[in-house]
Order: C-alpha cells, then sequence, then structure tokens
C-alpha cells in the first residue's frame, strides 16, 4: 500500500500536516452551506417576484463565521477537550435550566437565550457538549463497558438535557439524543442486551405513542385497544397480566434456566417501560404536539391545521418533477403555502426548485458526510475521538432522516433544521462545530 | 479498544441500518417526483354547491335564477404553448388576438389570471373539446356561479341585479341579499337560499309596460313612472320606471337608467295632491261638499297683499265653484280657499297621517322620504300653496299608498312588494298579508272623495274625463305640476310633470292605478290629457284580469252588434274567434301574425276570454285568456 504508507510517512511528526485534512468533507459541507443560503434566497421571495426577506444576508455571515469556526477547532487537539467536557457539559444544563425559566418563547416552545435580537438557542449546543462527555465517560469506563453501572450512567447523562429541552418543549431536538446515545454506546461496544433493550423501548414507545395518539386524533372509530391507555377497566388487568407474566418468566429462569425465559421477561419489561413512557408521554406533551407527531400517517385528517405542513410540503417536492420548477421559479414556497419555509422546510422548496435530480445530488452530499463519519469513527487514533465522531454521525444522520423524511411525509413532524441548509445561527454553528471537532480527530489519526 | 472481529460486525450492522434509511428516502424521492402529475398542481377552486335562491313574481314565475357558467382561467406554469393558445382562445372567445398573446407570453405576469368571466355554454363547450384535444395546457374552465333575468328587462327595477361574485347590488337582490344567498359555505352538503315571490304580476307588469312605453315614446318624456296596486291588499302588482335596464347586461346602462325613480325620485306632485287636501279639509270639518267659493280674481287675501306676495290663480275663470267644481276644474283658488278652513297643525297632521314626509318602508334601495316641512317652517303661502301639491315633495310610491285611504273606507295600508318567502326545500317562511297602518279619513270621507273623483271622470269639463269607459265607474284626478329649475331656485316655464291617480272601480276600488310623465315634450302636457287615456286602456285591459265586471262596455259592445250587420262581411281573422277550450298551443295559433297580442294566466284550457268571441279585432288589440 504505496499511498498508506506515504500518509503514515507523512504523518509521523506531531506537528499538524495539512495533508491530514478531509478535504472531501470540508468541501462537501461547504457546498451545503452554499445551497442552503441559495434556497434560503429562495424563500424569501414572494409571488411578486421580490425578496422580502433578509434571512440569507445573516445565514451568509453565520456561513462565514461557521467555517472560519470549523477550521480553528480543527487545528486544536480534540484530547484536551476531555478535560473540560464535565464542566462544558454543566455549563450547558446550567444553561438549558436557565432558558426554561428565563428564555423567550418562539414558536410555542422557552428555547432561546439572549440579550436584544442576539439570541442563541443552548438546546443545539447542548448536543455538541453531550456527545463530548458522554465520549469521555465511556472512554473512561472502557474496562466495563459492558457494565448495567456504565450503561445507566451513559442514560443519565444523555437523559439530563434531553429531559430539560423536552419541557420547554422540544420534541424534535429532545429526540436528537436517542441516536447519539445509542450510535455512542454501540461504538464503545456496550452489551447488546442493554442497547437491544433501549432500541426496544425507543421501538415500542413510538408505536405505544402513533397507536393512542392515532386512536385520539385520527381515528374514525374507536379502537377497543386504545382503552389500555385511558381505561382504568382495562389498563389495571393488562398490567397486572404482564407483571406476572415477566413474574413467571423470572421463576422460569431461576428454576429451569432456560434463555426462552430471560426473552419473555426481557420483551415484556420493554413493553412496560414504554406503556409507562407513553403514559408519561400524554401527560407532558400537549395536544397539538401529539398531533403533528401522528398526522403524518393521514394527513387528510386535519387538511387546514396539523395536516398542512405534511400536504403542502408533499405537494411541494412532488410538484418538483424529474429536473424541477428552476431558481427562484417554485409556486408553493412563493405563494406562502409552506410554512417555516426557510427553516424546517427549506427541503421543500429545494426539491421543488431542483427537482428530483437536484434531491439525489443533496442526498449524496450528505451521504458524503456519514460515509467520511464513519470512516473517521473508524480510522480514529483513540477510543474517545471514535466515540465523538460516533455521536456526531448519530446526531447529523437523525437530523437528515427526520427533516427530509417529515418534507416528504414519512416522518411525523418534529421541527428540526436540516443541518447546514436550513436557516439557522445555531444549528449552523453547531454543525461546523462537529465537522471541525472530526476533522481534529481525522487530523491526529495517526499520531503517536 | 473493542476487539476488530466485533468492531466490523457493528459497523456492518450500522452500515445496513443506515443504507436502509437511504433506501427508503430515495425510493419515497422517487415515488413522489417522477410519477408524472395527474392533475395542474395550482391552488384548488373547488367550492361546494350552492345557489342562490331565485326571485319570482306572484304566479311562481322566475324573474332571476342561479345559473352555472365557466369563466375561463390561465394557471402560468402549465401553459406550454402560449402562441396557440392565445390564437385559438381568441378565436373562440372572440377576445383581441393581439393582448391575449400579450398576456398568455408575459412570463412576468400573475401565474393565475382570469382571461374571461362567465362565458357562454357554448364557448365553454367548445373550449372543453380543445381542452380533451390536449391542447390549450394551462388554460382552465372554472365553474361559476352566474345570475340570469329571463324576462330581461321586465320588472328590472324591483328584481335589480347581482355583481359578478353573485352579490346584489340593487333592487330586491341587493335588499334581500342576505336571505338570497346561500347558506355558510364550508359544509359538504349543497347549501341554497330561500325563494322569493314578489307581489308582481308579469301579465300585469307586461301589459301595463306595454302600454306606457307608447306613450313614452309618444310624448318623449325625461322619465316616466307607473304603479298599478291591489287597492285591497297594498300589493304592487306592476312597477315601471322608464328609462329601464336589462339586469343580465346592467354594465350597459347608465346610472339614469338603472334609477329606481317610483322609489328614489322626489318631485312636486300639483294638483293629484288636491285629493289628500280636500280629504283632510273634509275631515276636519272645515268644508262640506257644498261649499261654493268664488275663484274670480284668484285667491289674494289681505295678509297676501300685505305682504307683497303672489295671488293663487287658476288658468281660466271658472266663477263660482262647489267642491265638486274646484275638483272638476281642479281649481287651485277654491282650494287655496278651502285650505283657510283649518289649523295649519291639523292639516300637517292630516298629512303625516297620509303618510306624506316619510319613506313608505318597501325593501329597495334609497327610498325616498319626500320633502314635508314642519309647520313651525311654513310661511304664510305654505298652507294655500301645499294644498295645490306645490312646495310639497313626493315619491310616486307615497302617493300610490296614500291612495289606499279612498279605496278602504279612510284606513291607510301598508305597500308590499314582497308576497312570500319560502325556504329551498318550499317551506314558507314569511308571507305578507294586508297590513292596516292607521285610519286616516272616517268612511264616510272616503267614500264622498272616491265620489267625487268619479264625478271628475264623468263631468264633461273635467280634467280626467278621457279615462271614461262607460258604465264602468272610475276614480280619477289629475295633476300637471311646474318643475323647478335647480340653479334659479324658479318654475321652469316650459317643463311639467304630468300625473293622473285612478281608482277603480268606484264602489269598491279593486285597483290604484298611479301614471307619471316628466317633462313630456310637444304640446300637450296636462296630466288629463295625457294620462287619462293611458288609465283607460289599463283599466279595460286589466279588470278582466282581475275579474272586475266591466259591465257593458260600449265600445265593444256596439261594435260587436255593428259586425254581424256590416253589409262587407269581414276576414274570418278580423273577427274575434272562440277560444274557449282550446290550448295554449292552439289558441296561440291565432295570435301568430303579431296583428293581435295575447295575455295569458293559469295554464290548461281556456275557460274565460275578452273581448268575447264574435268581436272585430282592432288593431293592437291584447285579447286576454284564461285557462284553468
Amino acid at each position: 500500500m504505496p499511498l498508506k504508507d506515504l500518509l503514515k510517512k507523512g504523518s509521523k511528526s506531531r506537528r499538524f500536516s495539512i495533508m491530514g485534512y478531509d478535504f472531501v468533507l470540508i468541501l462537501t459541507v461547504i457546498m451545503l452551506t452554499v445551497i442552503g443560503i441559495l434556497f434560503i434566497y429562495s424563500s424569501g421571495i414572494t409571488s411578486l417576484g421580490k425578496n422580502v426577506s433578509n434571512e440569507y444576508i445573516k445565514q451568509i455571515l453565520w456561513g462565514v463565521t461557521g467555517i472560519i469556526l470549523m477550521f480553528v477547532i480543527s487545528f486544536f487537539d480534540y484530547r484536551r477537550i476531555k478535560l473540560v467536557s464535565l464542566y462544558i457539559y454543566l455549563a450547558f444544563v446550567f444553561l438549558l435550566l436557565v432558558t426554561f425559566l428565563f428564555g423567550s418563547v418562539v414558536n410555542g416552545a422557552r428555547s432561546w437565550l439572549g440579550i436584544g435580537s442576539l439570541g442563541i438557542q443552548p438546546s443545539e449546543f447542548s448536543k455538541i457538549a453531550t456527545i463530548i462527555f458522554l465520549a469521555s465517560y465511556l472512554e473512561d469506563n472502557s474496562k466495563d463497558i459492558e457494565a448495567f453501572r456504565v450503561f445507566a450512567g451513559s442514560c443519565l447523562i444523555v437523559g439530563i438535557p434531553a429531559a430539560l429541552i423536552l419541557i420547554q418543549p422540544d420534541l424534535g431536538t429532545t429526540l436528537v439524543f436517542f441516536p447519539i446515545l445509542i450510535a455512542a454506546l454501540f461504538t464503545a461496544g456496550a452489551d447488546m442486551r442493554y442497547l437491544g433493550f433501549l432500541f426496544l423501548i425507543v421501538i415500542l414507545t413510538g408505536i405505544f405513542t402513533m397507536f393512542y395518539a392515532w386512536d385520539l386524533y385520527l381515528s374514525d372509530n374507536f379502537i377497543v385497544l386504545g382503552r389500555i391507555f385511558s381505561d382504568r377497566q382495562v389498563m389495571i388487568p393488562f398490567l397486572a397480566g404482564i407483571g406476572i407474566l415477566i413474574f413467571l418468566a423470572g421463576l422460569g429462569l431461576i428454576i429451569y434456566r432456560k434463555q426462552i425465559f430471560f426473552w419473555i421477561a426481557y420483551f415484556w419489561s420493554g413493553v412496560l417501560v414504554s406503556y409507562g413512557i407513553t403514559l408519561g408521554a400524554f401527560k407532558v406533551l400537549k395536544g397539538y404536539q401529539l398531533m403533528r407527531l401522528v398526522v403524518f400517517l393521514n394527513p387528510q385528517v386535519d387538511p387546514r391545521g396539523a395536516g398542512w405542513n405534511i400536504i403542502q410540503s408533499v405537494t411541494a417536492v412532488g410538484s418538483g418533477g424529474i429536473s424541477g420548477k428552476g431558481f427562484l421559479a417554485g409556486t408553493q414556497s412563493h405563494y406562502r403555502f409552506l410554512p417555516q419555509q426557510s427553516t424546517d422546510f427549506i427541503f421543500s422548496i429545494f426539491a421543488e426548485e431542483s427537482g428530483f435530480l437536484g434531491t439525489v445530488v443533496l442526498f449524496i452530499l450528505f451521504s458524503l458526510i456519514i460515509i467520511r463519519g464513519l470512516y473517521i469513527v473508524y480510522t480514529a487514533k483513540d477510543r474517545f475521538g471514535a466515540l465523538i465522531s460516533a455521536g456526531i454521525v448519530g446526531m447529523i444522520s437523525f437530523h437528515i432522516i427526520e427533516n427530509i423524511g417529515m418534507a416528504i411525509g414519512i416522518m411525523p413532524i418534529t421541527g428540526i433544521p436540516l443541518l447546514f441548509l436550513s436557516y439557522g445561527g445555531s444549528s449552523l454553528w453547531t454543525a461546523f462545530i462537529s465537522i471541525g471537532i472530526m476533522l481534529s480527530i481525522h487530523q491526529k489519526r495517526y499520531r503517536d | 479498544m473493542i476487539n476488530a472481529e466485533v468492531r466490523d460486525k457493528r459497523f456492518r450492522i450500522f452500515f445496513i441500518a443506515i443504507s436502509c434509511f437511504a433506501l427508503i428516502i430515495l425510493s419515497r424521492y422517487a415515488l413522489l417526483m417522477l410519477k408524472p402529475s395527474p392533475s395542474p398542481v395550482g391552488p384548488d377552486l373547488v367550492l361546494p354547491e350552492a345557489a342562490r335562491g331565485p326571485i319570482l313574481d306572484k304566479n311562481g314565475n322566475l324573474l332571476a335564477v342561479q345559473t352555472q357558467l365557466y369563466s375561463v382561467s390561465l394557471w402560468r406554469p402549465d401553459l406550454t404553448d402560449p402562441q396557440g393558445s392565445a390564437e385559438l382562445l381568441a378565436r373562440v372567445l372572440g377576445l383581441e388576438e393581439d393582448s391575449l398573446r400579450a398576456l398568455l407570453t408575459n412570463e412576468r405576469g400573475s401565474n393565475f389570471v382570469w382571461i374571461k368571466r362567465q362565458v357562454s355554454p357554448a364557448e365553454s363547450k367548445d373550449l372543453e373539446a380543445l381542452m380533451q384535444g390536449g391542447r390549450l395546457k394551462g388554460i382552465r374552465l372554472e365553474p361559476e356561479p352566474g345570475r340570469h333575468y329571463p324576462q330581461k328587462s321586465l320588472a328590472s327595477h324591483v328584481v335589480g341585479y347581482v355583481g359578478t361574485d353573485n352579490v346584489g347590488l340593487d333592487g330586491i337582490e341587493y335588499t334581500l341579499n342576505d336571505i338570497l344567498s346561500p347558506t355558510l359555505i364550508g359544509e359538504d352538503s349543497p347549501t341554497y337560499g330561500n325563494r322569493v315571490y314578489l307581489t308582481v304580476d308579469i301579465n300585469v307588469q307586461n301589459r301595463v309596460e306595454t302600454i306606457l312605453k307608447r306613450a313614452y315614446e309618444e310624448y318623449q318624456p325625461d322619465n316616466m313612472m307607473a304603479i298599478v296596486m291591489e287597492a285591497k291588499t297594498g300589493d304592487i302588482a306592476a312597477y315601471l320606471s322608464l328609462p329601464q335596464f336589462d339586469p343580465n347586461h346592467f354594465q350597459d346602462y347608465s346610472a339614469a337608467q338603472r334609477k329606481n325613480q317610483l322609489a328614489q325620485m322626489a318631485y312636486e306632485p300639483g294638483s293629484v295632491f288636491k285629493i289628500f287636501s280636500l280629504s283632510s279639509f273634509l275631515e276636519l270639518g272645515g268644508i262640506t261638499p257644498d261649499v261654493s267659493y268664488d275663484t274670480t280674481g284668484g285667491f289674494n287675501p289681505d295678509y297676501f297683499q300685505k305682504y307683497d306676495i303672489a295671488p293663487i290663480t287658476d288658468l281660466g275663470n271658472y266663477g263660482v265653484l262647489d267642491l265638486q267644481g274646484v275638483l272638476n276644474h281642479s281649481s287651485n283658488v277654491g282650494t287655496a280657499y278651502a285650505s283657510e278652513t283649518v289649523e295649519t297643525k291639523e292639516y300637517y297632521a292630516m298629512l303625516r297621517s297620509f303618510g306624506f314626509g316619510k319613506s313608505t318602508g318597501l325593501p329597495l334601495p334609497g327610498e325616498s322620504n319626500g320633502l314635508l316641512k314642519e309647520p313651525e317652517q311654513w310661511s304664510l303661502r305654505s298652507k294655500p300653496t301645499i294644498s295645490i301639491g306645490q312646495e310639497v315633495g313626493v315619491s310616486a310610491l307615497q302617493m300610490v299608498t296614500a291612495a289606499t285611504v279612498f279605496a278602504n273606507g279612510g284606513v291607510l295600508l301598508k305597500p308590499h312588494i314582497i308576497k312570500k318567502i319560502e325556504s329551498p326545500e318550499g317551506e314558507l317562511i314569511k308571507e305578507y298579508d294586508r297590513e292596516v297602518v292607521r285610519e286616516v279619513l272616517s268612511p264616510e270621507t272616503a267614500k264622498t272623495m272616491l265620489e267625487m273623483m268619479r264625478g271628475i271622470v264623468d263631468s264633461p269639463v273635467g280634467t280626467t274625463r278621457r279615462a271614461r269607459i262607460d258604465d264602468f265607474p272610475i276614480s280619477a284626478k289629475s295633476g300637471t305640476a311646474q318643475i323647478t329649475n335647480l340653479e334659479t331656485g324658479k318654475y321652469y316655464p316650459d317643463r311639467f310633470t304630468a300625473s293622473v291617480l285612478a281608482l277603480f272601480p268606484t264602489e269598491d276600488p279593486q285597483l290604484i292605478v298611479y301614471i307619471v310623465l316628466k317633462n313630456p315634450r310637444g304640446d300637450i302636457y296636462y296630466g288629463g290629457t295625457i294620462g287619462s287615456p293611458l288609465v283607460k286602456e289599463i283599466a279595460r285591459d286589466l279588470a278582466p284580469y282581475y275579474h272586475i265586471p266591466l259591465i257593458g262596455n260600449e265600445v265593444y259592445e256596439t261594435d260587436g252588434r255593428v259586425t254581424l250587420t256590416q253589409p262587407r262581411s269581414p276576414e274570418p281573422s278580423d273577427i274575434i274567434p272562440d277560444f274557449t277550450g282550446m290550448s295554449k298551443r292552439e289558441a296561440l295559433r291565432f295570435f301568430a301574425d303579431g296583428r293581435a297580442g295575447v295575455t295569458m294566466k293559469g295554464e290548461g284550457r281556456v275557460i274565460f276570454q275578452f273581448p268575447r268571441a264574435g268581436m272585430p279585432l282592432q288593431e293592437n288589440q291584447i285579447i286576454f285568456l284564461e285557462f284553468e
């Protein structure tokens, strides 16, 4: 492998090397940012052909500063962050607490902290803080990585900021913490049984929530099974049945030592926990949030209300056709059919104006980020770097899948930005900081 | 670091998971974006079926009805061939091709443009055929509710008209817009507005219009008005204001043509007003029918001379007159003397009681209150002047309404233009019956005035003698008022308002007819001279329609006898045949040559005709046929 040798040779020195840079990644994110600015400009065009928004100018500012920030961070040795990772994490937990208490309300969520016209969303940056501290914690506990104690500790680290964001309430950003947790634990080598249990709970909670909310808001006829969440006369026997089942399985496991009993208890425990979370979610979440969450299953139930966003977004995407209507020629957006068209639904404008071919290009660009991200995880010099990268890849993947998925009607609408494209300083900087850290990890991959 | 085998395995799992997501997103892309869109994506204009309620005449004939017409619109994003489309559209819709091409090729123009609203059914059919042939991409036909007035200008001032969005702009369409409009749009089920039945009877309206239009052409007045009211109910059977307009194309007419003169114009009524004045004086006990006034030298009392007020005079010197004489000659002097017998305030109260100075409350837009000054503002000359119909402004509606007092034993009725309102399902929502407002005169006074008005018609010197039909008692009073020059404040020397008010039959009046001509051209301008023959013609035509016995009509009866004894036997078609038992189709054959007109009532076979069979057919004669 002459090239590999060459690379190894070149990176032998401890000094910074230009050859160590991941230029594909840098180029990709810059291209995405430029595309984002172009379509934020397009989103400000009205049906009269006039631009009524200066959002694109702000986005250029944040984009340029973000790129500078990315390079600055990439020069730092990421390992130094480890020393202060706990304090950064605690600082952001504190900031989230302050935001919850004193923040300003935008779009129904108390998620902004700021003075005058300058404001930040601490929830965005807290994702990175959590990723770094989680990576640090998992590295420090790598010897007992399969232990339940470490698993529970990880859940707590992620759970605290996630809970603080959930009560803002910003469900979308809260959900991002799950892929971060799963990706980091998965890469760290946590016991698959714990991971599986976490995954099971996420999936079952999702299904239960959808099911119950469908029953409450969408279904024409009352589903009898929906009563297990609302009718005490059904709830008590249901819970008692599961309790007995788990107890018997536990008994069987002790007496017969058969694996099958373990998996029965495992599954039903998952059901029980998910059930509890679902009930809790219905206490915490407001009706409109739940409605928005499930309405993608059948947006025509409330076409002018909760379903409006999905219908308009899917219409915009669908009207793009193969090659699109052309830049600045989209009608769905210019007639203001799309809500939040520069932030959450920037993809819809992009798809309408650039068509299928454009979305495939975008898809390839995002795939490059994820593939490069995975490569960085794979080649990272140490566990800390690999775990940070894994968390970041998990975060970016979720943002992409969720945002594009909701724009094309296969994911619930949770309102998280499409990284690099959506208008917004906090999310753009978060994205660039993430890439900067990854570049730093990549840069140091052959360091002694 | 965990061992390499586990690491690789986990990587594979992660890679497969993420690839699955990628595949789902990609296939959803393709599904959404590559499938050809079946319908143009534009703002959908799907409205629930809704219809504005119809306006009908008394007998249920349609006067205004909802139509579904198509409007042609352009949805620019789908437009593929602007040049070809412009050419085709111009040809089918009869539009200017150049301007249409400019509109279609203007890429900076608005995406949604109306090309032509409410095209004819033939035009929309042609366009539809072209569209099905795959041409005219981007051009759409949007169904739009429209309004059609099948009777055209007939009673158009009552019916009114609607704008393009089916909102009433004038007449009943305007005042009853909320009742006619379909209920809330937004429900899925079709909604319909209520039906409004007018008191207008298109048969009567048609007859009156035919008669008056002839006079309109002959005398060429600035405008002309006529009302026929059913005397016992206050129902307006005919409501005519000339010039008139066709509400189907109301934009093509001037504001003056669309103006509802009957309700909106206030004018000095002139001598017709004397019947209200003199009956007031009778009622107040100031005069009796036996009074006698020496009208020689005019009305010039001491206080007129003292303040140098011009005396009130007559056209001629009529000498000593009793009350009937005052009415026969329409003597201003006699009326002025009579006005001296009552208190100003009492006279004013009587006029208010007749309804002057206040609108009648018909649901028509902009009804005038008229102009009746408060007694405090009256000058020394006001009482005698008002009593002869000057210094007072009235609307035609007020005049005809006040006349109900004579037909109802002294009781004033409320006029009606709406007979009833029905829900879309046919349930009766509201019906307007005879409504008594107040008692104005004693039955005796009312009867006296009616008889005296008949006396005018029957008198050889009466101003309305030309309305006389032998053995058919008509009560009528005419008036000729000078028109005020609004610039100088003085009367024009040569402009007059000619009018006549008639009630018949005198014993128990069934109909009130009021005709006004403003500024008739030519030498004849007297209300009696112009109006009386019109009253006669209307009475003769409408009496049989309302089953008012026309006892021994001289003209027809004698002529009938003569016909049989005439040496030269007339052509068969010159004699009115016996229609009895004929169907409408059979009966109409007789009228095919256009020498005679026909008024028909009812459905089925002829049970009654007027004039009766065997009479000679006169020129432009109208034959009335009733079917059952």
